[in-house]
């Protein structure tokens, strides 16, 4: 406890007297204007969208103002972290998911909502998971979407070659063989540059359909672990792929990859389901649909990997509880969470939605049969994650110059210098 | 015996004036140099849990940065440091130096090539980067011109190429900051009076001679300036991993530093943002800290002893 407040005193000394007059600003702020809630969001990209989703709220809720401030992904954790140390943080935050979100609960920097939002009732296990304080189980933050991922490919290109979505493995690699003849990539992925995590994403989209929808369970109770020959199927899988990857495969980056998926020059793009909006903005001509990687077997049921991105939470410091309660209410509302599919064609976290877009509808049913995504939901919470290995070695794996078996064992390695099963 | 003491008394006052202005600076540097660097020191003996100091831990942090999973990464990105160093004193300052004495003995012209090998230094490290990464990325413009002379077939993958992206890195920081090391040495050999030069060929000494036994030892104040900057610039190594292969210094930490080691832990990296363990990445912050000061001490002593003067 006295470390903690050495620790608080130098925080605020190290920001020095200047800081001091901004938090003395900035607290007295929200009492004057007390029907102001100021909300906090990385996605820059959603800004007016969210503008007319919360118009839409102020407009049935006269006394609510919602002033919605986005600071970039990048700078998004840090600015956060840091104005709630100094006592001046936003009233809503939003919230990165399961292991990202624990330093925050764990400084007590946020509320728990289960009985303040009883909307959360209503929410699938998958969506609230992302948003549980670890060491309590209670729910911190109201959460938006529960992306899954799967293989994109171009309509138009599929039809132009005569092939059908493909029902198993052996017809997929037989379709990437006629597109590869017919000179267009196969598969546009790449993670040069430090863009791997898009690879780590092409992963999750293969792995459920060789390692199955129990694996995640059996990790988490200890009886399997990454080198299980499952896991390491999966990524063998994955590397067999190369073939139909793009040319200069290990210096192709993400935003050259969707390029080429989005300029119609790759068929197929192995992607998460955020991948819907931009790929319709970038090109409103593109016609595309989304289908599960399929398994050897043609009758098998196939998994998708699914995860929660993250919530919306309640600062505690807040001074304007009451009305910030009353906007993460409608956050986690059947009326929010359609206003959010049709505005950003993302899976919403409640499922009572009406979907108008096909792309999302067909996301949707995929998502009945669902997988937690391993590496994030799983294994990203201490450092070293599994995700840092596996974005770090996972192209000179494809690209042969380490096996398979040793990406599995170093992301074990890594992985087992803190990870606890559940008994 | 009067006279002394006033001057003392003055000399006194003088000395306390002098206090007086230097405080509001020291004062500023404290506050925004040497607090921060007392309080990473003091957070790195402790345990942290997400952004908490939670417990002392003793020097428990730093004994943790030597032992897997730690250890490969540290033992890695001072190798690559390490690498970074010497690449660099070899094809900045070394083919600056030759460069510098082509300038030299070629009056002509001089100035005009100094500014075009220094155009590179006035732009920012992570312009670049982003602009080499787009030169070097698979059909882009160095693939072209490789394939279009015959050196090279297929897709140009350097970057994404474990055994090659270090190299590509030191060669683009090369590039960047060719310049500097051709104005300083230009500058030092203009400074060497001509006689010494003219001496040296009325005994019969050619350029290569002159160069070796003449300008290289008169030189030695500037190559030591250069080398002390080399070695703080390249242990600080960021900007252009960051730019080129991200904070994991992608692939397979091939291109990893101990500053983007160090990023990582403090704030995390791409695919896992927000984890980071605090305790580790200032126990690395101080160890940095002390191979920058005590290197640096132990280069100027060195390049200070073998100044020769004339």
């Amino acid at each position: 406890m006295s470390m903690l407040s050495i620790h608080r005193r130098a925080a605020l000394g190290l920001i020095g007297g200047l800081a001091a007059a901004c938090a003395g600003i900035f607290t007295t702020l929200p009492a004057k204007a007390d029907s102001t809630v100021t909300l906090w969001s990385w996605r820059t990209e959603d800004e007016a969208a969210m503008r007319r989703i919360f118009d839409a709220f102020e407009a049935k809720n006269p006394g609510i103002k919602v002033n919605i401030q986005f600071t970039p992904d990048a700078d998004y954790q840090n600015r956060l972290s840091t104005a709630l140390r100094g006592g001046r943080g936003p009233d809503i935050a939003q919230l990165k998911a399961y292991g990202e979100l624990q330093p925050f609960v764990d400084a007590g920097y946020l509320d728990a909502l289960d009985d303040s939002v009883p909307e959360l009732k209503n929410m699938a296990d998958a969506a609230l998971g992302g948003a549980r304080g670890r060491t309590d189980g209670k729910v911190y933050g109201v959460p938006y979407s529960v992306p899954m991922m799967g293989v994109f490919y171009n309509q138009d290109i599929f039809a132009a070659q005569g092939i059908e979505i493909p029902k198993t493995y052996k017809d997929f690699v037989a379709a990437c063989d006629k597109l590869k003849a017919a000179d267009i990539t196969p598969i546009a992925t790449g993670g040069a540059n430090g863009s791997a995590w898009e690879l780590e994403i092409a992963v999750g989209v293969v792995g459920p359909t060789v390692y199955g929808p129990s694996f995640y369970d059996e990790m988490m109770t200890g009886k399997a672990t990454f080198e299980d020959p499952r896991y390491v199927a999966a990524l063998k899988r994955f590397a067999e792929l190369k073939p139909y990857f793009p040319d200069g495969f290990a210096g192709i980056d993400y935003t050259t990859a969707t390029q080429q998926f989005i300029g119609g020059k790759a068929a197929m793009f192995l992607g998460g389901s955020f991948e819907n909006g931009s790929f319709k903005a970038q090109n409103p001509k593109l016609k595309f649909s989304i289908f599960p990687f399929p398994a050897d077997d043609a009758e098998a049921k196939l998994y998708t990997s699914a995860f929660s991105d993250g919530s919306y939470g309640l600062v505690s410091e807040s001074a304007n509880k009451e009305a910030a309660t009353k906007v993460l209410g409608f956050m986690a509302s059947a009326e929010f969470a359609q206003m959010f599919a049709d505005e950003l064609g993302w899976p919403p976290a409640r499922t009572d939605v009406t979907v108008k877009d096909p792309v999302l509808a067909e996301m949707m049913e995929m998502s009945k049969n669902s997988t937690p995504y391993l590496t994030l939901v799983g294994f990203r919470w201490q450092s070293p994650t599994a995700s840092s290995v596996l974005q770090a070695e996972i192209i000179d794996m494809v690209e042969g110059n380490i096996t398979p078996e040793k990406l599995a064992a170093d992301m074990q390695a890594a992985v087992a210098t803190w990870f606890k099963p559940k008994q | 015996m009067v006279h002394p003491r006033r001057k003392s008394s003055l000399k006194r006052t003088q000395q306390r004036m002098a206090v007086l202005f230097i405080l509001p600076a020291l004062a500023v540097y404290a506050l925004f140099v040497l607090y921060p660097l007392a309080m990473s020191l003091w957070g790195s003996f402790f345990i942290w849990k997400g952004l908490r100091m939670v417990e002392f831990a003793g020097l428990s942090n730093f004994s943790r940065l030597f032992v897997f999973p730690s250890g490969a990464r540290l033992y890695g990105a001072l190798w690559h440091n390490t690498a970074w160093f010497f690449g660099i004193m070899v094809f900045q300052n070394g083919i600056g130096l030759l460069f510098a004495w082509l300038l030299f003995l070629r009056d002509k012209g001089a100035a005009f090539f100094q500014s075009v090998f220094f155009f590179p230094a006035v732009l920012s490290p992570v312009i670049v980067g982003a602009l080499w990464r787009l030169l070097l990325a698979p059909g882009g413009v160095v693939e072209w011109a490789l394939n279009g002379l015959g050196l090279h077939q297929g897709s140009l993958t350097v970057l994404g190429n474990s055994h090659t992206a270090l190299a590509m890195l030191i060669a683009v920081d090369a590039w960047n900051w060719m310049g500097l090391p051709v104005l300083i040495y230009t500058a030092g050999l203009r400074q060497i009076s001509g006689q010494i030069f003219e001496a040296a060929k009325l005994d019969g000494a050619g350029n290569a001679r002159i160069m070796l036994s003449i300008a290289l030892p008169l030189l030695m104040p500037a190559i030591g300036t250069l080398t002390t900057l080399s070695f703080i610039n390249t242990f600080n190594q960021f900007d252009i991993v960051y730019v080129m292969q991200g904070v994991q210094g992608n692939p397979s930490y091939s291109t990893d530093t101990l500053v983007t080691y160090f990023y990582r832990l403090a704030f995390g990296a791409e695919g896992a943002v927000g984890i980071t363990d605090i305790g580790l990445a200032l126990a690395l912050g101080t160890m940095l800290f002390l191979i920058l000061s005590i290197g640096t001490l132990l280069m100027l002593r060195f390049f200070d002893r073998r100044t020769v003067q004339l």
